[in-house]
Formats: structure tokens, C-alpha cells, sequence
């Protein structure tokens, strides 16, 4: 049988401990540097060497399923000893090693058996109860990350943003006042567009003069799978990048790594400025277990690396300075091994997730008793007068109708002074109050602490929701346009939608983030402004996603997506259709008949109830629609009306999950259905009502369905070409109308 | 064949009446090394210095007297001998301890068995650390289960407990968990927190036994209330030789004080300072135990073996082994390979220990 390089990589180690064995100490340990401490980091980097190989004899045994290791990364467990448990550290996959040390800091901890739970994806393992082989830890203060490349630097970035907004909030804090935030990734991640942006806008805020703790640690281990990092390229970019520290450390020396780590961090903690640590790794064993690193590399290029092997530079600086003999590190190393795997026995046999439930239990908590209770909480009376400017400017005072934009915007206002730690942000939302004025006073009346403009960049908008939602805020972030969502999507998609599952709901970044939505502006178009796409929401596990068509049903829908956030930790996204911010008439000009006033306080439309536009009960036929699709609907309806023609009109409101009873049950009711779905026709939301009805109705229905062109929205009235018209739903519902009903 | 185990080191209240005379039954047993029998005369030795009634005495008393056997003063030492002369006697190559972790007053025990103190020296620990309550306990202490006569969890019962001692709180008394043991509470207070405890809690009878009820002579150890204790342990024992511990030590807060890497002042500030003035939680300290180290076994050393509830209810808590109540522990403790061997009982040390000693 062909040795395995873990094979050789392990004999390497035990026989540079017998070369080892007998040498004298020749050289002091460096000053700060304690044997015990010393001692401490190895045994973490030799006991995360361990775990890696017995890994792979788990995955061998067909016990365990996750072979991507730490080895040659050893070096990070010095950072881990330099850091305070306080500090968030978002961490990437290589971090074995650091989270062995930092479990050192916390009583209580048992990182050997958690990691081995985890490798054998046991429903016990506490960072994803199961879901995943994560790096996290609630106690440790390391949220879980499942991305790979580098995905979680924007929230890093937004984490240590909002925590250098605290204390001029006054806003309580978990952790300490001067702690920082680490996120680790490594060389080949680096290059990633997300990672360039989340350090763009870290240096961004620098050059304002913003407090940004963020110590990141790039783990150079010169290749990403089987593509080499060109020499010299991490330092090129970043050793003289202005506003950004940058601090080197040899990983492969116990020395330079605790020196180096401490300098770095100590810099971060005191300057409260984005810092670079470029910790030069070793990558060991391949990229993971299945990576068979001969087919890109040459054999001799494989063991000049196994020659690096930090592990085997630990031993020899230990007994260099005396801190070890090689026989007490082969004893150690006995000692390790033995346990871990006896512990490794254990934890083969603890339970697993057996169930399609018990998978999804962790992904979207969703208590409503709590969330109608805090949607009907009423904000602080003082606060309210405050936010409005006086008891009379209270926004239910007003008798007069108002259209989408303003009753938004009042909703705002409203739910900012119910919540202390809710922050607006994005795009010109501050001053200007939004291209819309949806955020209009915003600014004003909670000051640039609390609703602020960001840099161009949906990424580290959503990116600043996500980490300081992780330090106890509130975020709404705003979204300009639908269309700009789309590329920065997988922050909610990988990123904030997932923590809760990943997390096994020991983590959560609540977040409401209001997206400008939707076609049929008048005078304002194409594409970007206009986009009606939005079935990559759609499949967002997870997520909610909210669409009001009016203004007083957009305010009891805000309470409830906040009140979802707050008690739930969900993420909700709340698309608001552009064309209807400024409509306040339905059927004529001047009738207002889509203005409305603003809902009491304690008002609020509970998840996943429609608005169902009656005409006597006994109608002949239900529409089924949501955004601009209702009033045009209502339109029809009308028209229909007045030749004897009964309409039922469901606004969906909350678009996912989306209510199948509901929607199937309403269809039944008239027998026939229509579609009315303003998107894209193709994975449109219409698809998924006409197959429920279709799949689930008790009696026959007749489907009918409308929608806009698989197609990108062009300028002027050419738009009206590719996006579903009232003349379209007119002629679609008289034909469904022609057809008797069962 | 040796079996990796953890060793577990009792706390106060195991020398029950039925105790009486064991220890020198132990001692005439066959196959005691000597270390045993230096264990005990060493201990005689020091009580005579100290002017104290010798162990083997309050071993040999005809009868059980409370005022006598339970007394601070008399209690410590004479437990802490009884598990030094256990630890003395555990064949090390049938038995290999790969971590010790102890109860309340067994972490001064554990310190020896790790390697922290010889005898003499832990010894001084505990007796000084007995005598600093004076001649009446400050304070008591009050056992209770928040789990059922299954040992099956009833975290509701737990919240009730802890919200009826933040209650007690907040009327200006002074109420804490004092042990987190296994399937047991042991809550502690000032003498009018007792007593109201003593009033107000319900009675709840599982066993032989109404709970909760008081122990006899017990301060409210492991709370604020031990402030002064803290300090005169200090005062007294910062001359001692204080070390690094030769075996993993998993302290009451569920740290591993490993070989090498915990310092003797680590150890000194935990022994003196948080393990008696914090919560003792013992419950924690045996899963990061079980969980780190995954020993075959676990060695309860005497005296007596009425850890071994608490021992069975905490792996029952965690589900080890597939055991989750208290008939999976009893079949398992019936089967060839018992998960927790007590010296303490007479057919188990002669199942497995004796049997070893006489190298059979």
C-alpha cells in the first residue's frame, strides 16, 4: 500500500524528535515569552495536527466527513494567544490550532470533542448542531463561517464599524469597550472580489477618521488549491497600502508568530484602525483530503513543504530554549494522540440529525405569539413625540391620506424611536433622505450615528448589517435598487440568511433591509432602476420577503418585519415598489382612492396574512397578485364590475414564505384563478402559485397566469412592452371567465 | 490490560457512619503497598503537631459522633486521608490516570493526587482551610434534585430553583448555587437565607430521602460569604511549595490545569481565591473531563461512595455512553466493564482493585 503523505508528514515529526532528543539549549526565550505560554501554543498546534489526522482515520472509518485541515497553519494559535475571548473573530477553515488556544481562554470549554462531533456531523456538535464542519463557538465568541472565500470579510469590516460607533451611541455592548475584530483568510481568498471591496471600505472609513478595529490575518500559505500565489504578491499589495498597518509574522516560528501576532494586535486594540497580519503558513496534506496534490505538484516540491512543516520548527525552538526535551514533546504528543483518539470513539457514536425537521429546526425560527406581541408594542411615547417633533406631528394625528413614501418614511421614523439600536444605512439615505425621501428626517431627527450614508457598495451595506447586528444592533440597511442587490446577493444568500442554520441558532444578524423595488416608473427608467427580477430572493432559505402595494399595509408590515428581526433574529427583506411610493390615486386622477392614513400604534399586519379585496363573497373569480399588481388588479376589477363580473383580489403582502394554504384555498373558492406576477415569467412567483394550486386543490381550478417577459426592462415606453399590462390581466381574466367553472 | 481513568476525589459529608473503621479495613487489606500505611501515619503525625485527635482515631471511634466526625476540623483531614491512602493504593498499571478532577474540598485532594502537593503539604491545605470557619459554620448549605428520581432533567425545576434564590436576593439575603453536582443542587446562604430556604422551598421526596435538607456542619462554601476564609488561606498557605500540576487537573469551573502550562500561582489563586469564594461546579468539571480526555473508566476514591449519584446522574445528563437515566446507569455499573469504579464499596474494590493488588 502507497504511504500517505499524512503518513510521512507525521514520521517526519517523530523522527526530528529523535534527532532532537539530547540537545542542549542554546538560546534564551525571547522577553514576554513565557515557557508556560510557550508550551501552551504547542500543545494547541500539535493537538490540532492531531485532530487532522484523525480526521482522516474517521473519514477512513466512514465516521467522519470533512477533511479540509489546519496542518501547516499552526502558526495562527499564536494570534489566538495574543487575542482577548471578547474579540469577535470571524475565522476562516485553516483555524484549528487558533481555536484550541482561544478554547483555553474559557472555562469550561472541551474543543477536542466539539471538533470531533463536528467532523462526524453529530446533532451534538455545538457550533452547527450538526449542519456543518464549522469553525464556531457562542462561548468562544466566534460566530461559524461557512464561507471559503473570504465572504465574511465585509461583515468583519462591518463589525468593527459598528463597534467603533458604540460608544458615541452609548449602545451596550457584549463585549468589552477596546475589544477588536479578526476575521483570518487566506492568500488565494485574498483575491476575491469581496475581499478587495470589505478592505476597500474598511480603508475608506479610515481615511475618515472612523474608529475601525479589524485585525485581519492573511494565512499565506503561497497557494489556493493547486494554484500557486506569485512570490511576493500579498506583500506587494498591502505592505504599503495608505491607512492600512501591516504587520509581518513567520507562522512557522513559535517566536516571530507570538511576536508578531502581539504586535499586530496591539496596534488594532490601541489605534482602533484596520490592521494587516500576513502570517506566512505552510499548506500540508493538500488542500483537503481528497486533493491529490502529485497531479500539480512534483514530489520534490511536496516534501521541500513537508520540510517546512511548522510543527517540526515548534519542537526544535522549544528545545532550543529549553522549554522542552524531545522526550517530554514525544510524550505530549503520546498523550494527545491517545485521547484523541478515545475521544474520537466517543464522538463517532453520539447521535446525528435523523430528520428533515430536526435539519430545518435551527434555519428560520418563527414564534408568532412573540412577534405579534412586539409588533403591536408601542414605541416610548416621549421617544415618538421626539422623533415627530411634537405631539400634534404625531403621524396618526393626520387625517389626511398619504402615499406609500411618506407613510414608509413615518414608519421609520416611528420604529427608530421604538428602537434605540436600530441604524438606516445605505446609499444616500441620510441628508438627502433617499432618492425616494423614504428616509427623509431621519438624519436629522437621530443624527449621523444612527441613520448614515455608505460608500457605493451593496457588499459592505449588507456587510455593516450583518456585523453590527452581531454586536446587538438593529440594521435596516436600504438597497437602492433591486438591481444592485443582485451582486452583492450572497451576503444575504451564504452569508446572513444561513448563520441561524449554520449556527444552530446560537447566532443571529437580524436585519430588515428595504429594497427599492420593481418596474413602472414613469419617467425614470431601464433596466437598473426598473428591475422586476428578483427570484434569487426567492430561494434564499430563510429569508422573508415582504412586498406591501399601499402605504397603511407597508407600516403594520414594517412593525411585523422588525418585530421579526428583534424577537426572531430573522432576516427580512422588504422590497418596496418604486411606482407606487408616490400613487395616491386608483381608479381616477384626484380620487385618492390609494392614499391612506396611517395606522394606530399596536397595528400590524401579522406574517404571512393577505389583503383580500372582496366583492360579496361569492365571487366568480380571484386574482392572485402583490406590488403594482394589486391596484392594476383593482382596476380591472372594477371595469369587470360594472358588466356583472364579481373579482376577488388577494394581495399576497409576504411573497416568502409564501402562505400555500392560503393561496390555494382562495383559489377554490371562485374555481377560477389568475396569476398576477409582475416579475419574470421564468421562476417567477406565479410559477410556484399555479403549481400549488394545481398540485393541492381539492376540486378543479381553472389557472391562468400573467407575467412579465423573460426579459431586462428597457428605457420609455418600450418598457410597458416586456412588463405585464392591465390590459394583459383584463384579457386573461374574460378568458378564464369564458371557460364554466366545475 | 490498563484502563485510561479519570480520578474523581470526594468532598465533605462522604465519611458517613457506615465508614466507621474502613479506613484501617482498607490498610489490613491484602496487597496495600506501603505507601498506604505511610499515608496514614504521616497524616497521625501531623494531627499530633497540630494538636488534634489522630485520624486512625476518629477511624477507630467506637461509634459515629456528629460533633466529632463532622467538624470542619475533623471532617477535612479525615477525608482527604481516607482518599490519599485510596490514591496510594490505585494499581497505576491496571488503572492509569490520565486526569483528576475532585468535589468542593476533593480539589485540595485532587491537588495531591495531581502532583501539586505531597501529602504532608495538602494536607496542611485542608486542615487550614477547615479551621479558617471557626468553631460554627458561616452560613449552610442545602442539598436538593432538579432532576427526577430517573435522573431525567427538569430544567424547569432548575429555573425555579435559581429564580426563587434571585428572589431571596433580592430581599437582601445572601443565596447562591454553591454546587452544581451531578442531578443535585447544593445551594448556600447566610443563616436567615437557610432558613427561609428551610421554609419556603417545597419538600420533595425521591428515595429514601425528603429534600431539600440541610448538611450538617457545612459553611456556604464556594460563595462571597467565604471572603474571610479566602483571605486567611492565603495569609496561612502562600509559604507552601506551590507547583505545577504533574497530571491534567479539571478545576470547578471546568478548567484544564494541564502539566507545563499551569503556573503554581494559577493554581494558588484558583485554590484560594475563586474556587472558594465562586460556585463549585462539579457537574462541568466532570463533562470537560469525560468529554477532553474520554477515559475508559472513572475511579471514585473513598471514603464511602455517595459521589458515585451525583457521578451517575452527570453522565446520565450527558447522555455517555448512551447512559440517560439512572436503570441505563445501573445496568451498565452491573455489566464486566462499569464505567465508574468506587473504591469506596466494599464488592467493587474487591472486583477490580483488590483483585489487582493481589495480582490475579
Amino acid at each position: 500500500m502507497a504511504v500517505s503523505r499524512q503518513q510521512v508528514i507525521h514520521e517526519n515529526f517523530l523522527a526530528a524528535l529523535r534527532e532532537l532528543e539530547g540537545r542542549a539549549p542554546s538560546i534564551p526565550l525571547p522577553d514576554g515569552v513565557t515557557a508556560e505560554l510557550a508550551r501552551e501554543i504547542f500543545e494547541s498546534q500539535l493537538t490540532s495536527r492531531l485532530i487532522d489526522f484523525e480526521a482522516r482515520a474517521m473519514k477512513a472509518r466512514e465516521e467522519g466527513f470533512y477533511t479540509i485541515g489546519s496542518a501547516g497553519h499552526e502558526g495562527n494559535a499564536a494570534v489566538a494567544a495574543a487575542l482577548r475571548p471578547d474579540d469577535l473573530c470571524f475565522l476562516h477553515y485553516r483555524s484549528g490550532a487558533f481555536m484550541m488556544q482561544r478554547s483555553r481562554q474559557v472555562a469550561g470549554t472541551t474543543p477536542i470533542f466539539d471538533t470531533l462531533l463536528s467532523l462526524s456531523a453529530s446533532s451534538e456538535d455545538p457550533a452547527s448542531g450538526g449542519r456543518h464542519k464549522v469553525w464556531g463557538s457562542a462561548e468562544l465568541n466566534v460566530p461559524p463561517q461557512t464561507s471559503t472565500i473570504a465572504s465574511h470579510l465585509p461583515k468583519a469590516v462591518g463589525a468593527a464599524f459598528a463597534l467603533g460607533r458604540s460608544a458615541p451611541l452609548h449602545h451596550e455592548l457584549t463585549v468589552g469597550p477596546d475589544a477588536i475584530v479578526v476575521a483570518s483568510f487566506g492568500d488565494a481568498s485574498l483575491n476575491h472580489s469581496t475581499a478587495v471591496g470589505a478592505i476597500n471600505s474598511a480603508l475608506w472609513a479610515r481615511h475618515q477618521r472612523l474608529p475601525l478595529p479589524l485585525l485581519m490575518v492573511c494565512e499565506d500559505n503561497q497557494i489556493g488549491i493547486s494554484v500557486k500565489t506569485p512570490r511576493g504578491w500579498i506583500e506587494s499589495q498591502y505592505a504599503n497600502r495608505p491607512g492600512l498597518a501591516y504587520f509581518h509574522a513567520d507562522g512557522r516560528d513559535l517566536g516571530d508568530a507570538i511576536l508578531g501576532a502581539r504586535r499586530a494586535i496591539e496596534y488594532c486594540r490601541t489605534k482602533r484602525a484596520p490592521t494587516f497580519l500576513h502570517l506566512e503558513t505552510e499548506r500540508l496534506m493538500g488542500h483537503a483530503g481528497s486533493d491529490v496534490e502529485q497531479t500539480y505538484r512534483t514530489l520534490a516540491e511536496i516534501e521541500d513543504v513537508e520540510r517546512r512543516d511548522p510543527l517540526i520548527r515548534s519542537a526544535a525552538w522549544l528545545v532550543a530554549r529549553g522549554v522542552m526535551t524531545a522526550g517530554e514533546i514525544r510524550a505530549r504528543h503520546d498523550e494527545l494522540e491517545e485521547r484523541i483518539r478515545a475521544a474520537s470513539r466517543e464522538a463517532a457514536a453520539r447521535p446525528k440529525l435523523t430528520t428533515a425537521e430536526a435539519v430545518v429546526a435551527a434555519l428560520a425560527p418563527c414564534d408568532l405569539v412573540a412577534v405579534e406581541a412586539e409588533a403591536s408594542r408601542p414605541a416610548p411615547p416621549a421617544a415618538r413625540i421626539k422623533a415627530f417633533g411634537s405631539e400634534a406631528a404625531l403621524p396618526e394625528r393626520s387625517a389626511r391620506p398619504r402615499h406609500l413614501a411618506m407613510l414608509i418614511n413615518w414608519a421609520l421614523l416611528d420604529l427608530m424611536a421604538k428602537y434605540d439600536d436600530m441604524l438606516v444605512f445605505g446609499e444616500d439615505v441620510a441628508k438627502k433622505g433617499g432618492v425616494y425621501h423614504v428616509t427623509t428626517k431621519l438624519y436629522e431627527r437621530f443624527g449621523a450615528g444612527r441613520c448614515f450614508n455608505t460608500l457605493l457598495d451593496e457588499q459592505t451595506i449588507l456587510g455593516v448589517a450583518i456585523g453590527a447586528a452581531h454586536l446587538g444592533y438593529l440594521p435596516s440597511p436600504e438597497i437602492q435598487y433591486l438591481a444592485y442587490l443582485v451582486h452583492a446577493s450572497d451576503q444575504l444568500r451564504g452569508e446572513a440568511c444561513s448563520l441561524q442554520f449554520f449556527s444552530n441558532d446560537r447566532f443571529r444578524n437580524p436585519m430588515v433591509m428595504r429594497v427599492a423595488s420593481l418596474g413602472y416608473q414613469k419617467g425614470f427608467g431601464g433596466h437598473f432602476h426598473n428591475d422586476n427580477g428578483f427570484a434569487f430572493l426567492r430561494e434564499m432559505p430563510g429569508l422573508v420577503i415582504a412586498c406591501p402595494s399601499r402605504g397603511d399595509d407597508a407600516v403594520g408590515m414594517l412593525r411585523t418585519a422588525f418585530a421579526l428581526a428583534k424577537t426572531q433574529g430573522r432576516v427580512v427583506a422588504f422590497m418596496e415598489p418604486i411606482a407606487l411610493y408616490m400613487t395616491k390615486d386608483l381608479h381616477e386622477e384626484g380620487d385618492e382612492a390609494w392614499s391612506f392614513r396611517y395606522p394606530e400604534e399596536g397595528e400590524a399586519v401579522p406574517l404571512g396574512e393577505p389583503r383580500i379585496y372582496e366583492d360579496g363573497g361569492d365571487e366568480d373569480l380571484t386574482v392572485v397578485t402583490y406590488g403594482n399588481g394589486v391596484p392594476m388588479s383593482l382596476r380591472v376589477a372594477g371595469r369587470l364590475r360594472a358588466e356583472g363580473v364579481r373579482t376577488r383580489v388577494v394581495d399576497l403582502r409576504w411573497l416568502l414564505p409564501l402562505g400555500e394554504d392560503l393561496v390555494v384555498a382562495e383559489a377554490v373558492r371562485t374555481g377560477r384563478l389568475l396569476v398576477v406576477d409582475e416579475g419574470r415569467r421564468t421562476a417567477g412567483i406565479g410559477e410556484q402559485i399555479s403549481a400549488v394550486v394545481a398540485e393541492r386543490a381539492e376540486r378543479p381550478v381553472r389557472i391562468a397566469r400573467v407575467a412579465g417577459d423573460d426579459c431586462y426592462v428597457p428605457l420609455a415606453a418600450a418598457a410597458n412592452l416586456v412588463l405585464v399590462s392591465e390590459a394583459e390581466i383584463e384579457r386573461a381574466a374574460r378568458a378564464l371567465l369564458e371557460v364554466p367553472v366545475a | 490490560m490498563s484502563r485510561r481513568v479519570l480520578v474523581v476525589c470526594p468532598g465533605r459529608g462522604t465519611y458517613t457512619p457506615d465508614d466507621l473503621g474502613s479506613l484501617a479495613r482498607r490498610l489490613a487489606g491484602p496487597g496495600v503497598p506501603d505507601a498506604a500505611h505511610r499515608v496514614l501515619e504521616a497524616a497521625d503525625r501531623f494531627r499530633a503537631e497540630v494538636g488534634s485527635a489522630p485520624i486512625s482515631d476518629l477511624d477507630a471511634a467506637p461509634r459515629y459522633q456528629a460533633a466529632l466526625h463532622l467538624k470542619g476540623e475533623n471532617a477535612g483531614p479525615l477525608i482527604f486521608t481516607a482518599t490519599a491512602v485510596d490514591w496510594a493504593i490505585l494499581p497505576r498499571d491496571r488503572f492509569r490516570p490520565v486526569c483528576v478532577a475532585g468535589n468542593s474540598m476533593g480539589w485540595y485532594s485532587a491537588l495531591h493526587c495531581g502532583g501539586v502537593f505531597d501529602f504532608g503539604d495538602a494536607l496542611r491545605v485542608v486542615d487550614t482551610m477547615s479551621k479558617t470557619q471557626g468553631d460554627r459554620p458561616l452560613g449552610g448549605q442545602l442539598i436538593l434534585p432538579w432532576v427526577d428520581e430517573d435522573w431525567r432533567p427538569r430544567p424547569e425545576k432548575r429555573r425555579e430553583i435559581e429564580a426563587y434564590l434571585a428572589e431571596l436576593r433580592s430581599r437582601g439575603l445572601a443565596a447562591e448555587i454553591s454546587i452544581d453536582l451531578g442531578g443535585y443542587l447544593v445551594l448556600a446562604g447566610d443563616d436567615a437565607a437557610i432558613a427561609a430556604m428551610k421554609k419556603e422551598l417545597p419538600v420533595e421526596r425521591q428515595g429514601e430521602r425528603d429534600y431539600p435538607f440541610q448538611l450538617a456542619q457545612h459553611a456556604a462554601f464556594h460563595t462571597g460569604l467565604m471572603a474571610e476564609p479566602s483571605r486567611m488561606g492565603r495569609e496561612a498557605l502562600v509559604t507552601l511549595p506551590w507547583r505545577g500540576p504533574a497530571l491534567p487537573l479539571v478545576d470547578g469551573a471546568g478548567r484544564v490545569r494541564r502539566p507545563g502550562i499551569a503556573t503554581d500561582r494559577e493554581i494558588y489563586e484558583y485554590t484560594l481565591v475563586e474556587q472558594v469564594l465562586c460556585r463549585y461546579d462539579f457537574t462541568r468539571s466532570l463533562r470537560v473531563a469525560l468529554r477532553e480526555y474520554a477515559p475508559d473508566a472513572i475511579v471514585l476514591l473513598g471514603p464511602g461512595a455517595s459521589l458515585g449519584g451525583a457521578i451517575g446522574q452527570t453522565l446520565a445528563l450527558e447522555g455517555w455512553r448512551g447512559i440517560r437515566s439512572r436503570g441505563d446507569f445501573a445496568r451498565v455499573q452491573k455489566s464486566d466493564d462499569p464505567v465508574l469504579i468506587s473504591m469506596g464499596r466494599a464488592d467493587q474494590y474487591e472486583r477490580f482493585v483488590a483483585e489487582a493488588l493481589s495480582g490475579r
